[in-house]
């Protein structure tokens, strides 16, 4: 029981550490799912466990919004965990990660346009479903301040009126560390 | 460049997937069609070739610049390409164009009309569920509904928007029935001999008879056409089309079924079965299929519509397992080749760059004959939009040059 304990207290101690040596980053970019729709997501993102040689472990909880043009509006909230590899001292990394996205999409149906303005009153429909999707990315750790990142993602769409359906985007950004080093 | 060709360029360049999706995104960017700026009054006489979308959105914009023209069309019926059919289901079906390839918005830029003040609904054509049929294997690819669509009428068709907002203005100038044989323009006027041995007179001329009329020679020139139009006409390709619709007791199918890959299918745009029904406030089931080229040729030489909508039904037999023929109830088939003065589906392919060729059509001949249609607009081939567009830019020409 004592070694648990002093295990745990151990990852505390060492992910405050880590946390010290590695402060959280905001992420701020383009979502893309599909290649085409058009979105943007803010991430806050922040390390799980210290880095042990090359291995980091990170969570990040997103928020973001896609839009299918002329169909739909989406908004979506997506924790998941991320695994970087990083060799000790440099800023680039490989990630692969892993959550799941709670999404909330409304939907044109039918319109009905005015033939003399030429605007459209759409009527639209809305539906909640679930993305559990896999990522794999590179990135660079904000040095000082800032830093980036690449990500191309593969899921299920679940739920929904429509059922299950392949999802894949691809995402690219700015990571902005919360805290400058000394 | 078409949507076709960039299509193909990317695929080629192994770019893949996001720029062939993108490009069938494109469809849904908002045209502007412009009325063309006219200046200075013509007094002389216009005759229209043809009451397709292209003729009639001419003698649409001609009547609201106060031109006199008549309208000659071959057909016991105007529409071409466009047409409907109301005693089939219960809802209209076009059994020529049917989707609106742009953003709705065209359509009030068609009419150009302040003074329509009138509402038109709409379906957001976005299939939900999507099948490909390859190698003996039914596939599901549902995320193609995140990377298409387009619209359609929801109570209407294309036809019945014509019928409904242009023709009534320009009615009492259309003539059918009436082939033209022969275009003179030999002489100050043009005259037009019609199959019947009519002669007609007009200033200017303004042909829209699908290309494979003019392919066909069925109009015969005196004097001949340049030589740089007459190969460029026949540079463009224009292959079969049909289509067919059939009602089922059931819903067995999704609301679109590709054949072969899904990128080809997607990317050469030549055959789908779909759910006609779809967004229709319809309690039937209703599926249709459209084919152009070879993709129809394979039903358009099979010469009766009894072996056709047996092929059909093989088909979808074997693709759903027996079910079509055990749920069938009544079919329409409707062949554009086999109609005379249409004798095909719509421009495809050009066997040179498509700007050079749609110019080399366009060039107006001895400042009387003018040429418009589906074929002629390079942005927006192979669409009613399309066809008015240019259309809209035919007039302008004729006006302006005048």
């Amino acid at each position: 029981m004592q070694a648990r304990y002093f295990l745990l207290l151990m990852i505390l101690a060492g992910t405050t550490l880590q946390a010290q040596e590695q402060p959280p980053e905001l992420h701020i970019g383009y979502f893309a799912p599909f290649g085409v729709q058009i979105g943007g997501s803010v991430a806050y993102t922040d390390v799980l466990k210290q880095q042990i040689g090359a291995h980091q472990w990170w969570w990040r909880a997103q928020a973001g919004y896609f839009a299918q043009p002329n169909v739909s509006d989406a908004v979506f909230l997506h924790p998941e965990v991320e695994y970087r590899r990083c060799r000790p001292g440099q800023y680039f990394y490989a990630s692969s990660s892993i959550g799941s996205s709670l999404a909330y999409t409304l939907s044109k149906q039918e319109g009905t346009l005015n033939l003399a303005s030429g605007t459209i009153d759409y009527q639209k429909e809305g539906s909640l479903y679930i993305i559990p999707r896999i990522s794999l990315g590179i990135g660079v750790a904000p040095r000082k301040r800032l830093g980036g990142y690449l990500r191309a993602s593969y899921g299920q769409q679940l739920g929904g009126d429509n059922g299950k359906q392949a999802f894949f985007s691809a995402a690219a950004g700015l990571a902005i560390s919360m805290h400058s080093k000394p | 460049m078409t949507r076709k060709a960039f299509i193909e360029k990317a695929l080629k360049a192994g770019i893949g997937l996001p720029f062939f999706s993108s490009l069938l995104l494109e469809s849904c960017n908002r045209y502007d069609l412009d009325l063309p700026d006219l200046h200075g009054a013509f007094e002389g006489k216009v005759i229209i070739v043809g009451a397709g979308a292209a003729g009639l959105a001419a003698g649409h914009l001609l009547q609201r610049y106060d031109v006199d023209f008549e309208i000659i069309e071959a057909a016991p019926v105007w529409g071409g390409r466009m047409k409907k059919t109301t005693d089939f289901a219960d809802f209209p079906i076009d059994l020529g164009a049917e989707w609106i390839h742009t953003h709705p918005a065209i359509l009030s830029d068609i009419l150009s009309s302040p003074d329509i003040n009138a509402d038109i609904d709409i379906i957001v054509y976005n299939p939900q569920t999507t099948q490909t049929w390859n190698n003996g294997r039914l596939r599901d690819h549902n995320y193609i509904s995140k990377l298409y669509s387009e619209w359609k009428f929801k109570h209407t068709t294309w036809f019945g928007f014509f019928e409904e907002y242009i023709v009534p203005g320009i009615e009492d100038r259309i003539t059918l029935n009436t082939p033209v044989v022969e275009v003179d323009y030999s002489m100050g006027k043009v005259q037009l001999k019609t199959e019947t041995g009519q002669v007609l007179e007009a200033d200017k001329v303004l042909l829209t008879v699908p290309l494979k009329i003019l392919q066909s020679e069925h109009i015969a020139f005196v004097p001949m056409l340049p030589k740089a139009k007459t190969d460029a006409i026949g540079q463009v390709s224009v292959g079969d089309g049909i289509k067919i619709f059939v009602e089922f007791q059931d819903r067995f199918y999704p609301d679109m079924l590709s054949f072969g890959p899904i990128l080809k299918a997607f990317r050469e745009e030549e055959k789908f079965v779909y759910n006609a029904a779809f967004g229709k406030e319809s309690s039937r089931h209703i599926l249709g299929l459209f084919a152009i080229n070879e993709k129809a040729t394979a039903y358009t030489q099979l010469g009766t519509d009894a072996a056709i909508i047996e092929q059909f039904l093989a088909e979808l037999d074997e693709i759903f397992e027996g079910q079509a023929s055990a749920s069938y109830v009544q079919h329409v088939i409707q062949n554009w080749s086999a109609e005379p003065y249409i004798q095909g589906a719509y421009s495809y392919d050009f066997e040179d760059r498509q700007w050079r060729v749609v110019e080399a059509i366009q060039e107006p001949v001895a400042d009387r004959l003018f040429f418009a249609g589906e074929a002629l607009s390079i942005d927006h081939q192979a669409t009613v939009h399309g066809a008015c567009a240019s259309a809209f830019d035919a007039v302008a020409r004729m006006l302006k040059e005048s």
